[in-house]
């Protein structure tokens, strides 16, 4: 029997194998539920490998557990998983101050090590609402993001290198400066279908000097939403810029008396940070404000005031959450202009389906959480608020965002994934899941909808041909038919600007563009693009160049011709997006290996931004990247994942 | 509306279902439980010992009794109800888990068991005639032999534990009262704690509730009804709280308590009974930090060197009330004292009343992280209201190192050491 087998490894204590016991994780924090075969506790890298080469024989699926926070039933144990619960494992191994590195075990929680880092003057930038308990390995799984993601980033911007025990046991050293595609940037936000994270290095960031922190109240949100635009065109990323609609601060009053506007239309929250004096980054802001209709501006004079403002924000879930058993928090995407029509396609939702709908969102990322209020023991409420739930994931796809921006897709939201992907693009996703585990034991039936189900749902996605790709398709079907093995495609005549998105600083253009012409053009609507290298973008990011910031960081989105002449999108015009695997980060640097990159979607910025602004993440770090055996091996299968009869070079 | 969601044999435990049920299963409380922290398991969180309970009741666990662990490793700090936005009183619903979970199934048994406890509990001179003869076993060495060649264990690994963790065996608990009267009038009450293992707290108390001019009359007084309750006898531990009520019920004065964890069970009486003079109850009872935190004393032999001293927050008041303010309080108005507050002042030192004697691994691991955080301030003592923890941090430092420098005292012990009389009074102003 497999479980002696476990408790030869871990000790009898470490496996839990009894009803009530099992039942206890059988729930994370959202509606799901399934009860584990059995629940294991590693301490170490090595002994996660031997229980997964365990699972690998006896063909047993397992579910890689932290502090179960989950919100969208990512780590529920189907098909009588077992779970590997990491917790015991959260030592610091290592926090090197100078190159502002740590290296952390993945049981480790999130808000530990910033405490440990407090000495240093270190932070790590990624602050999801759970921090408290969530943990590193949970926030890599799911890609976590937070109020600070503005101008920090999500996850994927601050994990440097991986340890993973893969699907069949084996042991990856990962890191994002080895050669060939960044299989870092797959494995961040890949929920643990692809294995186990036993070991992260992370970046980590100073802890500015100066913190201000103001909020302001407008009478629309409207108007609230085209002050955040207004804001960052004038050069200024604030650290958080955080939203909350009339409703939520009403609820957030009744409860904590944070002194919040009650009868503004929205407010926002905004904080600004550097090391430097902020005094006119404020006035700026203020200004930005006033022009743009803010009924009143108020800034924290002190530490005590600061803390009174967050903690209105922070008190807007648990002023719900007490009314409840139950608070679904949703968690959709749109480009940053597009806020206004969301929320009110959210509230027309909520209306018709006679719930209330409380809404607050990271405005500045245009990440939204609409959050509803049940109780699981009501079947016909829990199915209609399911359903309205569903339907705002919609809502935002249709308007060019995602149904993620920072909570995962777990098996809430996996039917929702096609309307978000292309059918091409989600075989795509289960030819990568199937090669890199392919009898399924990796947290199984989560992130990719089945091929077979779903049958009549269709894609959002609007997919049409852009200028001149028509004839590269061609041209490649012809090379396949002729049999031709090897082959490069150019695609220097894909030169157009497709959308230049100002309020939303996105940019999508055809890959063969020259970044010089790319920056004429933003340059004249006063942007840019924040890229070193000039030629050919598709080149360079086929290329992979070490610059600061990384390119990793710009690039958003993609669409790919792939060797089988059908085209995978990745990403959208959003900053913040975990649906799907990042297979945006395996196109970079992968040389052309995989596919021919038709269109990107990049990040842009005020013309006049300087980088200092930016918390940048160090670029010459590539020391000691080599890979081994193990990782060509992944090459490898990624390799016959997307192109099996090696049509591309 | 909950009672249709509850099996017919739970019905009775319709409020506390109500309070399982308020939980979001958001995760936030596990970082703030010891047991989670130093297993890592979710059968040994709050999260987990809710969802638990909440499945009993609704029939999904069809083996209560297997349940009994998961509810009886909980310290019932209250730690995580502070942290958590519905406030689930987690530790509260353990005393019900406990009984939904009782292995025990022949219900005379479980009765006489009970019965019997409550008897004690009820008229402690009884209780005193049996605990006497131990202690002199104790106190002339036997029970240490015995111990030490395992037949204590043999008969019982609890009390074998118990033999080797209480170090001192008192043979004498009355208080010696002082025939002086000062100007407020004040009842006594001293915790089964106190009373058996550390009379010599309660005498110290007395010391220093007259020299702030109190009137102390103290009576022999029932149990306040904690160890019933964290012996799963709910039912018990209401009586005996009805019983202390009624016993006090003669004056209006306030009740001085010596040991912190039942003065944290006693002010919530209110919630435990409900009722208007259970409530009024609440309102009467203090501790000491709370009588003298505005006093102002002057150290012995006019000595000006500083002691430094830091303080553990016993979970019945630093956790289940938050209340940390008077004894700092008390200390940063001493001149001569320098404090030094210590990291997770409120994290439990794995004490827990007879928890230490039940699960002695966890128990061990806890007090660990709660003796490293003790260290770290470098204090000469750590003051700690409860009489559990007194014994369970004195246990754990003289274990680690025979000739630990580091004192555990009770305030009042410690202001009997240190300070000469009282010179001033904060609330008032100086003639």
């Amino acid at each position: 029997m497999f479980l002696n087998e476990f408790k030869n490894i871990l000790g009898e204590e470490n496996v839990l194998t009894g009803a009530v016991e099992r039942a206890l994780y059988s729930f994370d924090a959202a509606l799901d539920r399934a009860i584990p075969s059995a629940v294991l506790f590693p301490e170490t890298t090595e002994q996660i490998s031997r229980i997964v080469k365990i699972c690998y024989k006896h063909k047993i699926p397992f579910v890689a557990r932290g502090a179960g926070t989950n919100l969208c039933g990512g780590v529920i144990p189907l098909r009588d998983a077992v779970i590997i619960a990491p917790t015991r494992m959260k030592k610091i191994l290592s926090i090197d101050p100078e190159k502002k590195i740590a290296v952390v075990e993945p049981g480790l929680p999130n808000l530990y090590l910033k405490k440990a880092l407090e000495p240093y003057g270190l932070t790590y930038a990624p602050d999801p609402a759970s921090q408290k308990a969530c943990t590193i390995g949970g926030n890599i799984g799911t890609n976590a993001g937070g109020p600070h993601c503005l101008k920090y980033g999500v996850t994927s911007h601050h994990v440097l290198g991986l340890e993973v025990v893969l699907p069949n046991g084996e042991i990856a050293q990962l890191h994002i400066h080895q050669p060939g595609s960044d299989l870092v940037g797959l494995w961040v936000g890949s929920e643990g279908t692809l294995g186990i994270v036993t070991k992260a290095i992370l970046n980590l960031v100073p802890i500015p000097k100066f913190i201000s922190t103001m909020l302001v109240s407008f009478p629309t949100l409207e108007a609230a939403i085209h002050t955040v635009s207004a804001i960052i065109s004038h050069g200024i990323i604030p650290a958080t810029l955080e939203a909350m609609d009339q409703l939520t601060v009403q609820a957030v009053e009744q409860f904590i008396h944070a002194g919040y506007p009650t009868n503004a239309g929205a407010v926002l929250l905004i904080e600004v940070d550097g090391d430097t004096d902020l005094t006119s980054q404020i006035k700026a802001i203020k200004t930005v404000c006033s022009e743009n209709g803010s009924m009143e501006f108020r800034l924290a004079l002190s530490e005590q005031e600061r803390e009174k403002l967050w903690e209105g924000r922070r008190g807007s879930y648990p002023s719900l959450a007490r009314l409840a058993p139950n608070v679904l928090v949703e968690d959709g995407a749109v480009p940053r202009d597009k806020l206004p029509q969301a929320l009110k396609k959210i509230r027309n939702i909520a209306d018709r389906a006679g719930i209330k709908v409380s809404l607050i969102f990271h405005a500045g990322d245009g990440n939204l959480h609409p959050q509803i209020l049940f109780d699981e023991r009501d079947a016909a409420l829990t199915q209609k608020v399911k359903r309205a739930g569903y339907e705002m994931l919609k809502a935002c796809v249709e308007l060019g965002g995602t149904i993620s921006g920072e909570h995962g897709i777990g098996m809430d939201k996996r039917e929702a994934m096609r309307w978000l992907f292309t059918p091409e693009t989600l075989e795509l996703f289960r030819r990568i899941k199937k090669a890199l585990d392919p009898d399924t034991l990796a947290n199984p039936d989560k992130l990719i909808p089945t091929a077979t189900e779903g049958k009549g749902v269709i894609s959002l996605v609007n997919e049409k041909w852009n200028k001149n790709e028509e004839s590269i398709v061609k041209e490649l079907l012809s090379l396949r038919a002729k049999g031709k093995k090897g082959i490069k495609l150019s695609t220097q005549n894909l030169t157009e600007v497709l959308e230049h998105n100002e309020e939303n600083f996105t940019v999508t253009v055809q890959s063969g563009i020259q970044v010089q012409k790319l920056q004429e053009f933003l340059a004249q609507k006063n942007q840019k693009v924040l890229l070193e290298e000039s030629g050919n973008l598709g080149e360079i990011v086929l290329k992979g160049c070490s610059q600061v910031p990384p390119l990793r960081d710009q690039v958003l989105g993609m669409r790919v011709l792939l060797a089988n002449g059908k085209v995978a999108r990745f990403g959208a015009k959003v900053m913040k997006n975990v649906a799907g695997y990042d297979v945006c980060k395996l196109l970079l640097g992968s040389g052309g290996r995989l596919g021919v990159i038709l269109s990107v979607i990049l990040r842009t910025y005020p013309k006049e931004l300087p980088l200092s602004v930016l918390p940048v993440a160090k670029s010459s770090l590539s020391e000691g990247c080599g890979s081994d055996s193990v990782v060509e091996g992944l090459h490898q299968k990624i390799k016959e994942a997307f192109d099996p009869e090696g049509i591309f070079g | 509306m909950d009672k249709q969601f509850i099996l017919p044999i739970y019905q009775n435990l319709e409020k506390e279902y109500a309070d399982s049920v308020k939980c979001n299963r958001c995760g936030f409380c596990l970082t703030v439980c010891p047991t989670y922290m130093v297993t890592g398991k979710e059968t040994l969180s709050p999260r987990g010992r809710n969802q638990a309970f909440r499945q009993i009741l609704e029939g999904k666990i069809l083996n209560p009794e297997k349940a009994s662990e998961v509810f009886s490793t909980c310290l019932t700090c209250h730690a995580c109800t502070n942290v958590c936005f519905s406030q689930v009183p987690v530790g509260k619903l353990m005393a019900p888990a406990k009984a939904v979970a009782q292995q025990e199934k022949i219900q005379w048994i479980l009765s006489l068991k009970r019965k019997t406890l409550r008897f004690l509990l009820r008229h402690r001179s009884l209780l005193t005639l049996f605990l006497w003869p131990i202690f002199l076993l104790k106190r002339i060495g036997v029970s240490g032999l015995l111990n030490s060649i395992g037949i204590l264990k043999l008969f019982s690994p609890e009390l074998s534990r118990a033999e080797k963790i209480v170090a001192e065996a008192p043979l004498n608990f009355s208080v010696k009262l002082s025939p002086i009267k000062g100007k407020e009038e004040l009842n006594y009450f001293s915790g089964c704690g106190t009373h058996y293992l550390y009379p010599a707290i309660g005498q110290r108390c007395c010391k220093v509730l007259e020299k702030v001019d109190f009137s102390v009359s103290k009576k022999p007084h029932p149990c306040c009804g904690l160890m019933a309750n964290s012996a799963a006898d709910v039912e018990g531990a209401k009586q005996l709280a009805r019983d202390t009520i009624r016993f006090y019920s003669g004056n209006n004065d306030p009740i001085f308590i010596d040991d912190d964890s039942c003065y944290g069970f006693m002010k919530g009486y209110g919630e435990l009974l409900g009722g208007e003079a259970a409530i009024l109850f609440s309102k009467r009872v203090k501790n000491l930090a709370q009588i003298v935190s505005q006093k102002k004393f002057k150290k012995k032999n006019n000595d000006t060197s500083k002691v430094v001293v830091t303080c553990h927050d016993s979970c019945q008041i630093g956790n289940a009330y938050r209340e940390t303010d008077p004894i700092r309080k008390f200390l940063e108005n001493q001149e001569w004292v320098e404090f030094k507050e210590m990291e997770e002042s409120t994290w439990c030192c794995g004490g827990a009343g007879a928890y230490c004697l039940k699960h002695p691994e966890l128990s061990e691991e806890i007090l660990f992280r709660k003796l490293k955080n003790i260290k770290a301030t470098k204090a000469e003592v750590v003051i700690a209201g409860a009489s559990s923890c007194t014994l369970q941090i004195k246990n754990g430092l003289r274990n680690r190192n025979q000739s630990s420098p580091i004192r555990v005292l009770h305030l009042g012990e410690f202001i009997e050491e240190f300070a000469a009389d009282a010179l001033s009074d904060l609330d008032k102003p100086l003639p």
